[in-house]
């Protein structure tokens, strides 16, 4: 480095000085609260949509699948890590933990490349504060933030001292380094790149770089063509950030460029010559600034309702239905996965013709059952469990599974669905792998004693449930037309209510009034003594149609509900000539009926 | 803990020679030095090389003490080998004792005792060294393997000797290598499938063809000549589709789907000559049942025979003057080759994919047809065995060797037996005609069998172990028709099957290496596929079948994996 510039350096330094080292610390400090108070509260979700993406398992077999390609070890470091989001707590600490870490490895980077100014401390909080945004995506996974961290780590090692000894040694323990990072790897390889052109002297520059530029090549080509059996795009990408998002697209591009270019960038060199008191600052308020603008982009992309639904899901995967409930009805939201949540819900507390229009049913029949596809194949298999068909709720479970591995939610499906289905070695062996993971092996252990004594099952409150409502006749599965099973299911099982009321769902929400309350006959033989809401409301709609009851083999609509028809008739005649005012007004008060529903969705 | 607590009473006495002995080694009072140095072995070398000596000396001493508590039954192992016949060219029957206690002692020993195995496990596992456990099944070809198992109890006083066990030990070997597909055992969807050689000698598995370099496309019915390693074939479905045929060195890449077949070609069976390849072009598909009592059905809406010629590259579609609809499926050779054997069943069903009840009715029974190889013509269909007449369904039958036999598998209806609980082994002798079930099969599936390359050792897949996972079974079977007790094929770790979720997918033995591996099919893969002429050509599908083949599948469903 240049001789004048560096004594310049050392000069800004000794300034702000002082002051830096506590600067550093502070500032780092301050990220480090800030991304645990987000991560423990309104960022929560993230942890938990995370945790349920992955599950570790401490066997032989899985374990060993993650070495078998570069990259896979620090996929297996990342899941190792996700599994303590089991915990918000311990969870939060540790993303908190490592998101910060590139800030303190820079710093330890920045002693070396000399830049002691303030600037400096804006330039090594930037990759920390663009992980944190990252991370604000909820498939942004841990893998990708230790990938950086490790690329850092490895810079910080290279960068230490200009002898030849560690350069040497850098560039041999960058195969391993490969091997355990993957296409990381290529990142490093940029930055070491930057580095030695900046700071390396003479005919170093060009060795150093040309070597790791070969050695880079080398790799790739005997890695796809003699010893991993692995593609070649899979070997350039893997396991590089991939998410589906525009914003952390170019978040990843941004952060890669950066960290590449960080010694050039830092190169630059400080021109704080003399320093104003008033100037002084400064130095709280850039990074502060920069702080601040991370805020507001963490504002603008955090979506409450992937929030709400994902908050939702938790509840329905820990099966407190009431609960699922209360909190859509508290957070409605416009999303498919939500509605079909709530629906689910509602079936499990036997409530469903009672409660469905209490909250938005925006996508009629298609939250009821979710189309068979990738997307869905996580949740799919929960209203099948709800109404008792029980092997395909297995079915999708086991599908899920093959796709993408295990999971808490599949496994957990797939030990109740064989344990209801009187498969016991199966499900012994889906409680034998939850046993080796650190935060699932209670659960299977509580569920163990139904592998043994099988008498137990339908004396639970839950799976004897199920077992109550199960098909006793055979048939196939419609499964381009699921609503099909429903009469099937109700004919198999004359008992099984909850089949009955789907399917009553069904009509109600395809707005076949007729269809639905031909049904209701049906209704005594299943032991109703009163109508739910939604029926009662249904009939009113059939009566104010056709001016006729229907037969309703004794059952009879309440008072309460034809008073209330009484009201919206009388409503809605009253306000229909002011169409813009009808639909609000409308539903402030009437919002959570079916005649709501059935005139304006 | 005093010595003599270690190495009981008896060995008191080597310990007091012990002291007996270094006391009377000579030393030179008048020379401290040799003094000291004598000493100084004493202590430093001798004394824990003679502590060792004698704390395995304690442990052989348990084994041989003749005061066990004897039980009177066999002990509870995992898998199953109490008294397996066994080839002598198999890996070590690494097994889990499945009994409370503390410490197990096995000693595996030679019929004529001329040879052991002993040990000790603190788990439970009994894992054979290798170059002990293939000297032990060396000594004892044509004999049997004894094996004694001993628990000690918490306190390490009490021992226990369950009923002595066998491993019988065939003359003849087993081919020396297992093909088979790892894979889910489910529906529609798949991930990562691959098809390994393990080499049933030692417990190296080693990938053939992996589809995550191949696009992720489906891979399947691998199918060996003569159980030859240098001459089988695989499908690929998807992107890189085709029919990848190796032989002599070389991966050939084939498009055997023709127009007048309903589907693409599906079961293969090498004709012993390899000239020819007869596969069932079948349009296979999926339904689900509700009830607990069963799971999946597999059926096909339509199915072929074809027989495609390697030296010509053509196709001919196998027909009947027989007007009747039928479904044929499963073709397999005689050993001859004069004969092709196959599955048929009448396409009298209407929708059978409505109703169980419908597709209750659906039932093969096994036929074949003449055939000529050096013309290539075939004749009228024969009746072997009318299984549909005593309501029972013929799958995948396969021809011994030396021609004798047939093994298939008989379930209560329809076609790909492997997801019917019911389904078991039969053996016909075609000699004779007798049919009778084989004592092989279990509660669970038993189905996808192969022969061994020397008629002698049968594999097939059993879903026994945990009722949803298929496992690789051998069993013996000798020149009388007589089978021994299958085992399933052992692992290095006992406790494998336990934990793993896929299944061993068609095993076929093959007596060799195979030499290619999962790059050689990526670069196949490159190249165009050599599409097939049909023989044929006046022959198109009739109406009949057209209709069936066309049938759109279920939202999510692929061609069948397994």
């Amino acid at each position: 480095m240049n001789e004048k510039i560096f004594r310049k350096m050392q000069k800004s330094r000794s300034i702000s000085g002082k002051f830096n080292e506590f600067d550093v610390w502070l500032f780092i400090a301050v990220f480090f609260i800030s991304s645990f108070v987000f991560f423990i509260s309104a960022g929560s979700y993230i942890l938990f949509f995370q945790e349920q993406q992955h599950l570790f398992v401490y066997l032989p077999d899985f374990l060993s699948k993650f070495f078998v390609k570069p990259g896979g070890p620090l996929e297996l470091a990342g899941e190792f890590f996700t599994q303590f989001y089991f915990s918000t707590l311990t969870g939060s600490i540790i993303l908190s933990l490592i998101l910060s870490l590139p800030a303190v490895v820079l710093h330890f980077v920045n002693r070396r490349l000399k830049t002691g100014n303030l600037y400096s401390i804006v330039l090594l909080l930037i990759p920390s504060l663009a992980l944190f945004l990252m991370q604000s995506h909820y498939y942004h996974t841990m893998t990708y933030n230790l990938g950086y961290l490790l690329v850092l780590l490895y810079f910080l090692f290279a960068s230490s001292s200009e002898s030849r000894k560690v350069q040497v040694a850098t560039l041999i323990i960058y195969p391993l380094f490969y091997y355990i990072t993957g296409a990381y790897a290529f990142i490093f390889a940029g930055l070491y790149i930057i580095y030695t052109l900046f700071y390396s002297k003479g005919i170093r520059k060009l060795y150093y770089t040309l070597l790791i530029a070969a050695l880079t090549g080398v790799l790739l080509i005997v890695s796809e063509s003699k010893i991993f059996l692995i593609p070649l795009k899979q070997l350039l990408t893997y396991p590089l950030p991939s998410v589906n998002n525009t914003t952390h697209r170019y978040l990843t591009v941004f952060l890669n460029g950066f960290v590449i270019l960080y010694p050039a960038v830092s190169y630059v060199p400080g021109s704080w010559k003399t320093m104003k008191p008033a100037l002084k600052i400064l130095r709280y308020a850039i990074p502060a600034f920069i702080y601040i603008l991370a805020g507001i982009m963490l504002i603008t992309r955090y979506n409450p309702d992937v929030a709400r639904v994902i908050n939702l899901e938790k509840l329905v995967f820990d099966e407190k239905w009431s609960e699922a409930v209360t909190y859509y009805e508290k957070y409605p939201s416009r999303n498919l996965i939500g509605q079909y949540f709530y629906n689910v819900s509602l079936t499990e507390t036997d409530q469903l013709c009672e409660r469905m229009f209490f909250s938005h049913q925006d996508f009629g029949v298609k939250s009821l059952f979710l189309p068979w596809d990738d997307e869905h194949l996580n949740w799919g298999s929960h209203v099948f469990y709800a109404i008792g068909l029980i092997n395909e709720a297995h079915r999708w479970a086991y599908e899920e599974l093959v796709v993408y591995g295990y999971r808490p939610h599949n496994l957990k499906m797939l030990v109740k669905t064989n344990i209801i289905n009187g498969n016991s070695r199966m499900a012994k062996k889906y409680i034998g792998i939850l046993k080796k993971t650190l935060f699932y092996k209670r659960w299977a252990e509580d569920y163990e004693k139904f592998t043994v004594d099988t008498t137990s099952i339908k004396t639970d409150p839950v799976l004897g449930k199920k077992i109550e409502i199960m098909p006793h006749d055979n048939f196939f599965i419609f499964l381009d037309s699921p609503e099909e099973n429903l009469p099937l299911l109700v004919e198999s099982n004359p008992g099984n209510r909850r089949a009955f009321e789907y399917l009553m769902a069904w009509l109600l929400l395809s707005k076949d009034v007729e269809t639905a309350v031909m049904n209701i006959p049906k209704m005594k033989e299943l032991g109703y003594t009163k109508l739910p809401r939604h029926i009662e409301e249904a009939v009113m709609i059939y009566y104010n149609s056709k001016r006729v009851m229907p037969d309703m083999k004794g059952l009879a609509v309440s008072y309460a509900t034809t008073e209330r028809f009484s009201r919206y008739v009388a409503t809605y005649s009253a306000l229909r000539q002011r169409a813009a005012l009808t639909k609000d007004k409308m539903e402030s008060e009437f919002g959570n009926t079916y005649w709501f529903y059935f005139h304006f969705y | 803990m005093p010595l003599w607590m270690l190495v009981g009473k008896n060995k008191c006495q080597l310990f007091d020679y012990y002291f007996n002995f270094t006391a009377q080694i000579p030393f030179r009072h008048n020379d401290k030095e040799s003094m000291t140095g004598i000493i100084n072995i004493k202590y430093k070398v001798i004394q824990p090389v003679f502590l060792v000596i004698l704390l395995l000396l304690a442990g052989c001493e348990a084994m041989t003490n003749e005061n066990f508590q004897k039980i009177n039954s066999l002990p509870v192992i995992e898998p199953d080998y109490i008294n397996v016949t066994i080839p002598p060219n198999i890996a070590p029957l690494n097994f889990i004792v499945r009994e409370n206690g503390r410490r197990f002692f096995v000693v595996a020993e030679s019929e004529k005792g001329d040879y052991k195995i002993k040990i000790r496990s603190g788990n439970g596992k009994i894992c054979f060294p290798m170059k002990k456990w293939r000297k032990l099944t060396r000594n004892s070809m044509g004999g049997r393997i004894t094996v004694r198992i001993f628990l000690s109890g918490e306190q390490d006083k009490i021992t226990k000797e369950y009923q002595p066990f066998s491993f019988y030990v065939a003359p003849e070997p087993v081919d020396s290598y297992l093909a088979y597909r790892l894979i889910y055992p489910g529906y529609y969807c798949w991930s990562n499938l691959r098809i390994v050689q393990r080499c049933v000698e030692n417990f190296s598995e080693k990938s053939i063809i992996e589809n995550q370099v191949l696009d992720m496309n489906c891979i399947n019915c691998h199918s060996f000549c003569n159980n030859r390693p240098d001459r089988f074939m695989v499908h690929v479905r998807g992107s890189k589709g085709g029919t990848y045929v190796v032989s002599d060195g070389k991966i050939e890449r084939k498009d055997l789907k023709i127009d007048p077949m309903p589907g693409s070609a599906t079961y293969p069976s090498w004709h012993p000559s390899g000239k020819y390849i007869a596969f069932s072009s079948n349009q296979v598909r999926q339904t689900f049942y509700a009830n607990p009592s069963k799971s999946i059905e597999v059926f096909d809406l339509v199915s072929d025979l074809i027989i495609y010629n390697m030296e010509k590259n053509s196709i001919t579609m196998v027909r009947d003057d027989d007007t009747t609809k039928y479904l044929e499926t499963f073709p397999c050779w005689s050993d001859d080759g004069r004969y092709l054997y196959f599955c048929r069943a009448p396409q009298n069903v209407e929708e059978p994919w409505r109703d169980p009840e419908k597709m209750e009715l659906i039932k093969y029974s096994l036929v074949r047809v003449p055939f000529n190889p050096e013309t290539g013509v075939y004749g009228k269909t024969e009746m072997v065995y009318d299984a549909a007449a005593e309501g029972k369904s013929v799958s995948f039958p396969r021809v011994s060797p030396d021609g004798n036999f047939i093994v298939f598998t008989l379930a209560a209806h329809g076609t790909f037996p492997i997801w019917h609980r019911e389904a078991d082994l039969y053996i016909l002798n075609l000699q004779t005609g007798e049919l009778k079930k084989m004592d092989i099969n279990s509660e669970e599936t038993e189905s996808w069998h192969e022969w061994s390359s020397n008629g002698r050792w049968l594999v097939f897949s059993s879903k026994r172990l945990d009722g949803r996972s298929s496992r690789p079974f051998y069993v013996y079977f000798d020149s009388r028709g007589n089978t021994g007790k299958p085992f399933v094929l052992p692992q290095k770790d006992p406790e494998r099957y336990i934990t793993m979720l896929e299944s061993f997918n068609l095993p076929q033995p093959v007596n060799g290496k195979i030499k290619v591996d999962p790059r050689d099919f990526v670069v196949s893969s490159k190249s165009q596929s050599v599409r097939a002429i049909a023989e044929n050509l006046a022959d198109s599908l009739p109406e009949w079948k057209k209709e069936r083949a066309e049938m759109k599948r279920n939202p999510g469903e692929r061609p069948i994996h397994e």
